[in-house]
């Protein structure tokens, strides 16, 4: 279990007059816990501290107060912090500023040797994580030749390769196009039914998240409210307020359930198409 | 100013003398013409061709073959390289290249070689800021590192503004921002557009974008130009979905609907908003309600 307590967080808060100059925290008071195995997606507007809490989570950063602990270690704990680390692995938005290895087999096992992974298992533990995010790519390959979404996919590899029990995903989708996006989402659900994990999700985009067990809105470094997406999809002015926007279709579902008609909130074309159709 | 593109190849192999170029070829025989004024949207897959064709137009890149001509003059071989300039190119993620102490100086980098004297210069950043509104007296002594994603953005294109381009174009301007910066960032846009008549190029993978904002949209694909209209006529050809892998978007799919029940005019090509929409379903349903 992730366990957020009372944390709030300031870059460089070693300048002792920051807070005198009303320099604004990133993240003010948090507390949430996160249980294992659980989907949830972290979301609001730029600089609302969803990353900032994200960096707290295995280590990057410590908390100015408060404290952070992942399966009860607490990350402001030296000693513990390569065990948070290694528990807690993040993809960030751009591939490439986190893949070191010229080929792809090369990437995976940089991550494995550091982490002292044994020697003799690491050809093993590559192919299986390229075959586990269905990256058609054999190990020598260069990482140069791989498009955008499979450089995303084999930074996921990379990552889920050192077994994390959780895993967060800071915008990892925001650079790709429409067709690599639905993939790498797809290959994600798939991941998650032969290996289990906690999956952290950061995006501006809804409609990958709407299968999350919570949502959590994040509002200038503090988390206004949580819950299903099922609830929380009805306040649509509160997800304006933390830069979200509902899927069209759910959008025309909560305006025609305003206006008294009952559909179902996540409407599709095909039932629109009978409601309209049965009635004329 | 006028962006025509006259039977352009490209490749990145090497020429050698006396031989034609060896390939592969990245951009394939195209033929463009761009108008002053113009909105137009760019998409295409990773890998398409995309940033290589729009490094043509900056001049960034040489055709290989053809020619690149900005007001029909081509500047590579006019020696003119500083038509180029009226072109402003805005990266991806254009916040992760400031640098400078403060908004002011990240801003006025650019007319450091212009010779201009401090006040013309104050004037120019003062202006460039008032297109992104920013506002100056507010911004131009803070750090960049300081702001939000979204003031961050506008700082850098600022600081392509300021250089008083004639042409903007940016790649995946709005990749990474929330709902309210992207609003602010089309407003923006628009009002450059409309207001100074810049042509404003944009590359998006957002379909729903592309139908909201441009008024023609290129599609790349392998290097060719698939298709090149407007947006509404292009995102609900199947042909063209197929091609990209693209699901056409609801407010088209919805706005066809209504249009075949009789509900909004017909002939046009129709993107309602989802308000629109559901307004013209409640009155479908209560005209039902009522012959009923």
């Amino acid at each position: 279990m992730i366990d957020i307590r009372n944390t709030t967080f300031y870059y460089n808060a070693s300048q002792d007059d920051e807070e005198d100059a009303g320099h604004k925290p990133a993240l003010s008071h948090v507390s949430l816990n996160i249980s294992p195995g659980e989907f949830v997606a972290f979301l609001g507007r730029n600089g609302s501290g969803k990353s900032s809490l994200s960096r707290l989570l295995n280590g990057i950063e410590l908390p100015t107060e408060g404290t952070v602990s992942v399966e009860g270690h607490v990350t402001s704990d030296k000693a513990a912090l390569p065990t948070v680390r290694r528990a807690v692995q993040i993809v960030f938005q751009n591939p490439e500023n986190q893949q070191v290895g010229i080929t792809v087999g090369e990437d995976i096992a940089f991550g494995l040797s550091n982490i002292g992974w044994p020697q003799r298992d690491i050809a093993n533990r590559v192919a299986w994580a390229i075959n586990l995010v269905g990256l058609d790519a054999d190990e020598d390959r260069p990482v140069t030749n791989l498009s955008g979404g499979e450089k995303q996919k084999l930074a996921l590899a990379a990552v889920l390769a050192l077994a994390p029990r959780y895993l967060i995903l800071d915008e990892a989708t925001s650079m790709l196009d429409p067709v690599a996006r639905r993939q790498f989402v797809a290959t994600l659900h798939e991941v998650r039914k032969q290996y289990s994990f906690t999956l952290i999700y950061i995006t501006h985009h809804l409609e990958e998240v709407t299968d999350a067990d919570r949502w959590i809105l994040f509002q200038s470094g503090r988390v206004v409210t949580s819950g299903t997406p099922a609830d929380l999809m009805e306040d649509v002015r509160l997800l304006q307020d933390c830069g979200l926007e509902l899927p069209y279709y759910q959008t025309l579902a909560g305006l025609l359930r305003e206006s008294g008609i009952a559909v179902p909130a996540a409407i599709n074309e095909h039932e629109l198409r009978e409601l309209l159709c049965k009635s004329s | 100013m006028q962006i025509k593109l006259d039977r352009v190849s490209f490749t990145y192999g090497k020429r050698s003398r006396n031989k034609p170029p060896a390939g592969p070829y990245v951009l394939k025989q195209l033929d463009l013409t761009i108008e002053s004024g113009e909105m137009l949207a760019i998409a295409g897959k990773s890998g398409s061709g995309k940033s290589t064709f729009l490094q043509l137009l900056k001049g960034f890149l040489a055709p290989s073959e053809g020619t690149v001509l900005l007001d029909g003059v081509n500047p590579h071989q006019a020696r003119r390289p500083e038509l180029f300039d009226k072109v402003g190119f805005i990266f991806q993620y254009p916040e992760h290249q400031l640098f400078s102490t403060t908004v002011f100086d990240d801003i006025a980098f650019g007319l450091q070689s212009a010779g201009l004297a401090d006040e013309e210069k104050e004037a120019r950043v003062r202006q460039a800021m008032a297109a992104v509104q920013l506002d100056y007296e507010a911004f131009k002594d803070c750090s960049p590192f300081e702001l939000s994603g979204g003031e961050k953005r506008r700082v850098a294109i600022a600081g392509v503004v300021v250089l008083e381009p004639e042409v903007l174009i940016l790649d995946e301007p709005t990749a990474g921002l929330d709902l309210q910066s992207r609003t602010a960032l089309f407003d923006l846009l628009h009002a450059m557009n409309r207001e100074q008549g810049i042509t404003v190029m944009w590359v998006s993978h957002q379909l729903e974008e592309i139908l909201e904002h441009a008024t023609r949209l290129i599609a790349l694909k392998e290097g060719t130009f698939l298709a090149d209209g407007h947006p509404h006529s292009l995102l609900s050809d199947p042909v063209l979905l197929e091609a990209f892998g693209w699901e056409e978007p609801p407010a088209l799919v919805v706005s066809r609907l209504l249009q075949e029940l009789g509900m909004i005019e017909t002939g046009g090509q129709k993107a309602l908003a989802p308000g629109e929409a559901s307004e013209a379903i409640i009155r479908l349903l209560n005209r039902q309600r009522i012959t009923v």
